[in-house]
């Protein structure tokens, strides 16, 4: 994917957490997060069409503040 | 067990490393039973830190936002230079003026701090000295600024030094304080000196500061808790809202929050003030530490 100064930026990898003792991660794939923001939050997924629950979500290491958003972040879609 | 083909082949389908697997699995199902249930997140203070830092780095502090957001996030490991090497683990502490965390460890440092100097005047008192209690205020603008607070402080401390002039051997230690949830920057003094009059405070801090109000009246405990007393809100939060808690800790950047003044100044001058936040020798054998790699 390009913008219009170039080449787009690795996007976020995000997995559904497992809702019980049996199941495993989902991963659902790479999204990127509204522009001028530099991490997801439950209002965003939502928006993206992800159901209520618990989601991990793996922020690509080009991301700006690298040392000021954490890596890993849980974020929660509340029903 | 980690199947490890199967963690191979679902890092390769996902377009990460094997060691961020790990990390994912860890992540989720918790640092320490790496393969069970425990988790150890805390998405709430996660959030809040977040909304904190959020206002540090709109002031130009992201270095600071950085701490506040990773505060006890991370330890390091320390090994003494001793015979007997003893093993030690120290988190890494933000140490801002702000944090939930850190305000209780202020609160100790600053205890230790003073207490020597409160500890002196109380067992050789002086003819006609005592502890007293004097509560400065100012004018609540709705905002708080670095500028502001210095100011502040540069005001009490010239009051102080008028109206005791005339004494030798008196001391001060101030605190300065916000009202819950606003910007009511007042300080609370414990000054150890003869009786002043309220008239002669209230114009001395009136000429100097341009504010009004002013109360004083002798310590109603003894030494030791009249200190606990005036410390007190160094360890408790004076905002549950975040953003007011961002903008506190800019305006006390660079500002000293706790002062003393003529005699209780002796007394503080070992203290780090706070530079040095980690242990800078065995607290076992008293040896060198050093950092272990991670």
């Amino acid at each position: 994917m390009t913008e219009e100064l170039g080449q787009r930026k690795q996007g976020y990898k995000i997995w559904r957490n497992p809702t019980g003792p049996g199941e495993s991660v989902k991963y659902l794939g790479e999204f990127y997060p509204p522009a001028g923001q530099h991490r997801f939050l439950g209002c965003d997924l939502r928006q993206l069409g992800f159901e209520s629950g618990e989601y991990t979500v793996l922020a690509p290491p080009d991301r700006p503040y690298s040392g000021l958003f954490a890596k890993w972040r849980k974020v929660t879609i509340r029903g | 067990m980690i199947n490890v083909l199967q963690a191979t082949a679902e890092a390769n389908e996902w377009g990460i490393p094997l060691k961020e697997w790990m990390e994912l699995r860890a992540y989720v199902h918790g640092n320490v039973d790496a393969f069970g249930d425990v988790d150890l997140g805390d998405p709430a203070d996660e959030e809040w830190r977040g909304q904190v830092a959020q206002v540090l780095i709109e002031n130009g502090l992201a270095p600071k936002a950085n701490r506040y957001i990773e505060c006890c996030r991370y330890g390091v490991r320390i090994q003494c230079k001793g015979p007997d090497a003893h093993q030690l683990f120290s988190p890494l502490y933000c140490d801002l003026r702000y944090c939930p965390r850190c305000g209780p460890r202020q609160f100790a440092r600053l205890i230790e701090k003073h207490s020597p100097a409160i500890a002196s005047v109380s067992k050789r008192r002086k003819r006609g000295y005592a502890l007293r209690e004097i509560t400065f205020t100012s004018v609540n603008t709705g905002a708080l600024s670095s500028p502001q607070v210095k100011k502040f402080n540069r005001d009490v401390r010239k009051t102080l030094k008028k109206v005791l002039r005339r004494y030798a051997d008196w001391g001060a230690i101030w605190c300065d304080e916000v009202g819950f949830n606003n910007t009511n920057l007042h300080a609370h003094v414990l000054v150890y000196a003869p009786y002043i009059e309220q008239s002669a405070l209230a114009d001395a801090w009136q000429k100097i500061s341009g504010h009004s109000v002013v109360y004083i009246k002798k310590a109603h405990v003894n030494g030791p808790k009249a200190l606990i007393h005036l410390l007190k809100y160094v360890s408790k939060l004076p905002a549950d809202d975040p953003e007011i808690i961002g903008q506190l800790e800019v305006a006390f950047h660079k500002c000293c929050r706790v002062h003393a003044l003529g005699v209780f100044y002796d007394f503080s001058g070992d203290d780090t003030d706070n530079t040095e936040s980690e242990w800078t020798t065995c607290p076992h054998c008293g040896a060198e530490l050093e950092r272990l790699g991670n």
